[in-house]
Formats: structure tokens, C-alpha cells, sequence
């Protein structure tokens, strides 16, 4: 990051390339996948035009996950939120990228689920479970103490494991 | 959630140790939290579509061989046009000291004032600084509260609304252009309502200063009426105008 920071174009096709799949993949498990390619493209381009705000002392990762995080509120907040479809139901998006060994049923109630947790547990648990960030982290990423970062993702597996219980015991 | 389950969730994914063994054996509530961690890792990442590009060329092209601008540059910016405005309201207004309450009063006020006019775009608009930030929020009320019962308690007489309503135009119109100014430049950053919340008051408190330099009017109700409810009265239509525009970028 710092050798794009000072203007090295190529240090950018770096960063994308390693992060657009991660990134993606908390963006999907938030807003959904139709609306996550955009916001993909919104998180990298909000890094080109803000370079100037990264801390030279800071990590790159934290950072573009609170971008990535911004974007989705902001996203969210003007309600353009996704409709969660019924569980027969699934978007063009969806079938285009599922590969044949997943079960899309188990997926959707997992994504509904997390869409049903407060915004601050549901954020906390994708970036712990499914992006394998750390605690120190993910507190970077969402401007929290280490200790509140945790208390969150405690708090949000819990009630996860309540609104999961049916789907678990099912199998 | 004890220090011990703190303790633990730094296990969460890693192999088991004796200790983070033999507090899951005791504790309900992380054990929920461990055994759903473990059945949440079956769920598959999802992937973009493949070739989608990164960002416009046009973006990129601007990068190249160019180092990026600091973000203290738009704060500058900013804080120079408060300047600018505040100047040029008090060359208008004239500098000749109006306001009758005792000096101390007068400068510890005027000092808050101006430390908001030069200190907040900075506060606001820092990628980092987050408890500065909340410090400030907190000392708003304070703030009002001090410019409010802070006066001389002089009353002219003309009647509250007529005698109130040149300073309510001074506050509202002095705070238009820095408050247009420092929306432009908070869009180049994610919507925080307390970056906003700062900016606004750092915007509307050259209007104050003006005022609290200019005014000779002293009442609690003129200074709470006239000064401070249209200042924070631009701070919430600042919000509300913040929250419809569009983020040129989602940089913390």
C-alpha cells in the first residue's frame, strides 16, 4: 500500500488481485451478492481516491475492511438492501456462481440468520468466522477496543446458535 | 463476558488448550459460542465474477507516478476559509468589543470559539482522532451552555425577536459558504454523523465569534434564541444534508 501511496500503479493490481475475493466475500455475506460486485468496485476505488488518508503506521487489511464497511452501510442505510427470498426462491446472481456440492438451502438460512443479528454482532462475526480476521483486526477495521470486538462476536455466535438451532438439530 | 471468556475467544479456531478446554467445560455461554464458530465454517465463500475490472482507468490514470496529497491538505483548505469568513465578517461588523460581560468570560468563550473555528476542521476530518471526537460531542452542550448563561445580562430593550433577529441572520448567513465548504470536503470521507456534527460547529462558530465579539445583547433568551439555537440548528440541517449526499469515497 505504502508504493501505491507514493504513486506505483502496479502496487494497486496487487492489492486487488489478492483482496477482491476476501472482500467480496464479506461484502456478499452483508448486502448480498448482486449488490456486492458494485460495492467491491466502490470499496478499491474509494482506496484509490483516498490513498492520502492511509496511515503509513497502520495495516492495509483493517483498512480496506472499514472501507468495504463503510460502503455497506452507507448501501444499507439508503435501503437498498437486498430482499431475502423465500426459501425456494434464489437471485439470477445466486445459481450463476453456486458450485454443485453446495446446499444453497443451508446457505440461505445461515445468510438469514446473520441478517437477523444486530448490524454491529453480524459485522464483527463475518469478519471473524468467514474472512479470518483477528480481533486486533477486526477493532481496527470497526474503530472498537480489542475487548469490544470480542464481547460482540461472543454476543452474536450466541444468538447465531438460536436462530441456527432447527436448521442443526435438523441434520 | 468474564475475563476468562475474553481469554478464551482468542482460542476461537485455533487447537484447543488446557486452559481454554477446561473453561468451555464450566462456561454455558461460550460453548455456544465455540460449538456455532465450528459449524459455521461449512459455509462456503462466495466469489466475484471473474474479469470484472478493479476501478476506471480514468481513477488509475490520475495515480501514476503522482504521490497522494495529504488529508491535512482539505483541512487546511478549510480552516483557511473559516478564516477568511470570520475576517471578513468582523472587518464587516467592525472588531470594537460590544459585549459588556466581564473579560474573563468574554476570552475564555472567545479562546472555545476560536479553537472550534481553527482546531474542528481538523478533529473533523482526521482519519483517526476518534475520542477527540466524542470529546468534543460531549462538550457541544457545554458549550451552548456556556455561551448561553455566559452574557452580560444587558438588555437594550426593542423587544427579544426585533432586537434578535440581525443576529440570528449574522449566525445563519456567516455559516452557509464554510458549511457548503466543509460538506465538499467531508464527502471525501464515509458518513459519520460526529464528523459531521463537528464540522457544522466548527463551520457556525465563526458566526458566533463574530457575535459574541459584536453583540452588546447579554440576556440568557437573546443568547440562547438568537446565537446558539441557530447554531445548532445549522449543525442538524448540516446532518440531515451530509446524509443525502453521495461519499466520493468510504475512507475512515
Amino acid at each position: 500500500m505504502l508504493r501505491f501511496v507514493e504513486g506505483d500503479r502496479g502496487a494497486f493490481e496487487i492489492l486487488f488481485q489478492r483482496y477482491r475475493d476476501p472482500v467480496y466475500g464479506y461484502l456478499a455475506r452483508i448486502v448480498g451478492r448482486a449488490s456486492a460486485e458494485d460495492l467491491l468496485q466502490v470499496s478499491f476505488l474509494s482506496v484509490v481516491r483516498s490513498r492520502g488518508r492511509f496511515d503509513r503506521d497502520a495495516r492495509f487489511k483493517p483498512w480496506l475492511y472499514a472501507i468495504a464497511t463503510n460502503a455497506a452501510r452507507d448501501h444499507l442505510r439508503r435501503g437498498r438492501v437486498e430482499q431475502l427470498s423465500s426459501p425456494g426462491a434464489s437471485s439470477g446472481a445466486d445459481e450463476a456462481v453456486d458450485p454443485p456440492n453446495v446446499d444453497p438451502g443451508r446457505e440461505r438460512a445461515i445468510r438469514r440468520a446473520l441478517m437477523q443479528l444486530p448490524e454491529n454482532q453480524r459485522l464483527a462475526i463475518v469478519m471473524h468466522r468467514f474472512q479470518d480476521l483477528s480481533f486486533a483486526e477486526i477493532a481496527e477495521a470497526l474503530d472498537l477496543s480489542e475487548s469490544a470486538a470480542k464481547v460482540r462476536a461472543h454476543r452474536g455466535y450466541e444468538k447465531l446458535r438460536e436462530l441456527l438451532r432447527g436448521l442443526w438439530e435438523e441434520e | 463476558m468474564t475475563k476468562e471468556c475474553q481469554r478464551a475467544m482468542e482460542g476461537l479456531g485455533q487447537p484447543q488448550d488446557a486452559e481454554t478446554a477446561a473453561h468451555l467445560a464450566g462456561c454455558e455461554s461460550c460453548r455456544s459460542a465455540f460449538s456455532t464458530f465450528e459449524a459455521l465454517s461449512r459455509a462456503r465463500p462466495p466469489h466475484p465474477s471473474p474479469g470484472r475490472s478493479a476501478v476506471p482507468e480514468s481513477e488509475l490514470a490520475k495515480v501514476a507516478g503522482r504521490p497522494a496529497a495529504p488529508w491535512w491538505r482539505e483541512a487546511a483548505l478549510v480552516i483557511v476559509f473559516n478564516a477568511v469568513i470570520l475576517a471578513a465578517g468582523l472587518w464587516k461588523l467592525g472588531t470594537n468589543l460590544d459585549n459588556a460581560a466581564p473579560l474573563p468570560d468574554i476570552w475564555t468563550i472567545g479562546i472555545v470559539l476560536a479553537f472550534l473555528v481553527f482546531a474542528g476542521p481538523i478533529i473533523a476530518l482526521a482519519p483517526r482522532n476518534r475520542p477527540l471526537r466524542k470529546s468534543l460531542l460531549f462538550a457541544l452542550p457545554l458549550v451552548a451552555l456556556a455561551i448561553s448563561f455566559g452574557g452580560s445580562g444587558f438588555d437594550p430593550g426593542g423587544g427579544l425577536i426585533k432586537a434578535g433577529i440581525p443576529c440570528l441572520s449574522v449566525e445563519v448567513l456567516s455559516s452557509l459558504a464554510p458549511i457548503a465548504f466543509a460538506l465538499w470536503a467531508l464527502t471525501r470521507t464515509a458518513f459519520q454523523p460526529s464528523r459531521v456534527v463537528i464540522g457544522a460547529m466548527s463551520a457556525g462558530a465563526a458566526g458566533l465569534l463574530m457575535l459574541h465579539v459584536h453583540c452588546q445583547i447579554g440576556t440568557v433568551a437573546h443568547l440562547l434564541g438568537f446565537h446558539v439555537l441557530p447554531w445548532l440548528a445549522v449543525i442538524a440541517a448540516a446532518i440531515a444534508i451530509r446524509s443525502s449526499l453521495k461519499s466520493r469515497s468510504f475512507a475512515p
